[in-house]
């Protein structure tokens, strides 16, 4: 599984970029998402360059295969320049292109991207999302597992930061409430059927004083016809 | 009758329902950092070349234990940082003399040093400042965007954290706090 890599820029479309004045890019990401949507129902191409260096469902796919993506981003960070001399920091700035696991891809998946609008760290194209990814891959090279990883972020940012609510504490109703709703819906409905079979079986319920009146309309009725029959 | 008076109940509390979404602001989406009351994490920077002859090459938080600080997560892309980093600059200089120690955390900017260093020079800052190229610092004082500012006292605990533009207001209160 470590074999299959996929390739993502982490700075690459940059919707963080696109967001000057936002300060945080997410309103930027949800303008994309609106925008890719739009295009691909009006059938329009997303973009006019290179294939997008975004993570995709499909290279996900490929990655879970097996296959190897054989994109690489761009090295816009290979000509910038260090603060100071520091050869360390050269060498990441050149690092445009970040590789990352499919195991990365689904700890990532698990996780909230800090800037965006309902959208996880593995398909975000948020700068703090691919440097997530990457930290991500990193902690997996070192030896670290997916709980511990986790708990990493939940450790920095909260449980706010797991897409799915963790199963315990006050988080439970989350998971019990809709289980709880179907097993209520469920009963209620068995209670009617219930009550409908047996209203079907005993016919309806019928008041004793409207028997009465109708019982004597009808010996009235009945009378009046005897007498008319007599008379003829 | 009864009827009249259900149609108008159910409308009596949508139109109050829409009348308070109207009213009530924008929601307040900030999530409490789970960093406040806790020990700043430790991390280095590697700083710009011009802060480098009085601070070293990279600033390392560790190495200043007892010293009051602000750090300041900014990127140069993003307009607030711009607004607040004159502020930021004029805070310096008047509180320096009490020992707090500004830092400037340039994140979420990888690669972009050029625009920092442009960024540094319009502002003219005095503190050190550096690059947090690969975000580890941001994403290790779980950011959520730019500019954020954290508060750490003497102990070199998180006091206050500041998510968006600091004010005068602000930054007073908050530098009162630390350097006590």
């Amino acid at each position: 599984m470590s074999a299959a890599r996929r390739t993502a820029r982490p700075n690459a479309p940059a919707p963080a970029r696109e967001g000057q004045g936002v300060g945080r890019p997410g309103a930027a990401v949800l303008r994309a998402a609106t925008f890719a949507v739009a295009a691909s129902l009006a059938g329009l191409p997303l973009h006019a360059g290179p294939a997008p260096a975004r993570p995709t469902l499909a290279a996900f796919a490929q990655a879970q295969t097996g296959t190897t993506s054989a994109t690489t981003g761009s090295t816009a960070g290979s000509t910038a320049t260090t603060p100071g001399s520091n050869p360390a920091a050269a060498a990441s700035s050149s690092g445009a292109a970040v590789e990352i696991s499919s195991r990365a891809y689904a700890i990532a998946a698990k996780l909230r991207c800090p800037v965006c609008t309902a959208e996880s760290v593995a398909d975000s194209g948020a700068e703090i999302s691919a440097e997530m990814r990457q930290l991500i891959q990193q902690q997996l090279d070192a030896g670290k597992s997916e709980a511990q990883i986790i708990h990493y972020f939940t450790q920095r940012y909260g449980d706010w930061i797991l897409l799915d609510p963790p199963k315990r504490g006050v988080h439970l109703l989350v998971w019990l409430l809709p289980v709880l709703a179907l097993l209520g819906g469920a009963g209620g409905l068995a209670l009617l059927v219930r009550r409908w079979r047996a209203a079907a079986e005993t016919g309806p319920p019928v008041d004793a004083a409207a028997l009465e009146r109708v019982r004597r309309e009808l010996d009235e009725r009945l009378a009046r016809a005897r007498e008319s029959e007599e008379r003829d | 009758m009864r009827r009249l008076i259900t149609v108008v109940a159910v409308v009596a509390v949508l139109g109050g329902l829409f009348l308070y979404g109207l009213f009530r602001g924008p929601p307040n989406r900030d999530v409490p950092s789970q960093l406040v009351g806790k020990p700043a994490p430790d991390f280095t920077l590697p700083l710009y070349t011009r802060f480098q002859s009085r601070f070293g090459s990279s600033f390392s938080l560790s190495a200043h234990k007892g010293t009051p600080l602000v750090i300041n997560f900014w990127a140069s892309w993003c307009n607030p940082c711009f607004e607040e980093a004159p502020l930021l600059e004029s805070a310096y200089r008047q509180y320096r003399s009490q020992g707090v120690l500004f830092v400037g955390v340039q994140t979420q900017d990888r690669g972009q040093y050029d625009a920092g260093r442009s960024f540094i020079s319009r502002f003219g800052f005095d503190f050190p400042v550096g690059m947090d190229n690969d975000s580890s610092i941001g994403v290790n004082y779980a950011l959520f965007g730019v500019p954020e500012t954290f508060f750490v006292d003497r102990q070199g605990i998180v006091v206050y954290k500041q998510v968006g533009p600091l004010t005068q207001a602000v930054l007073a209160r908050e530098i009162e706090a630390i350097v006590k």
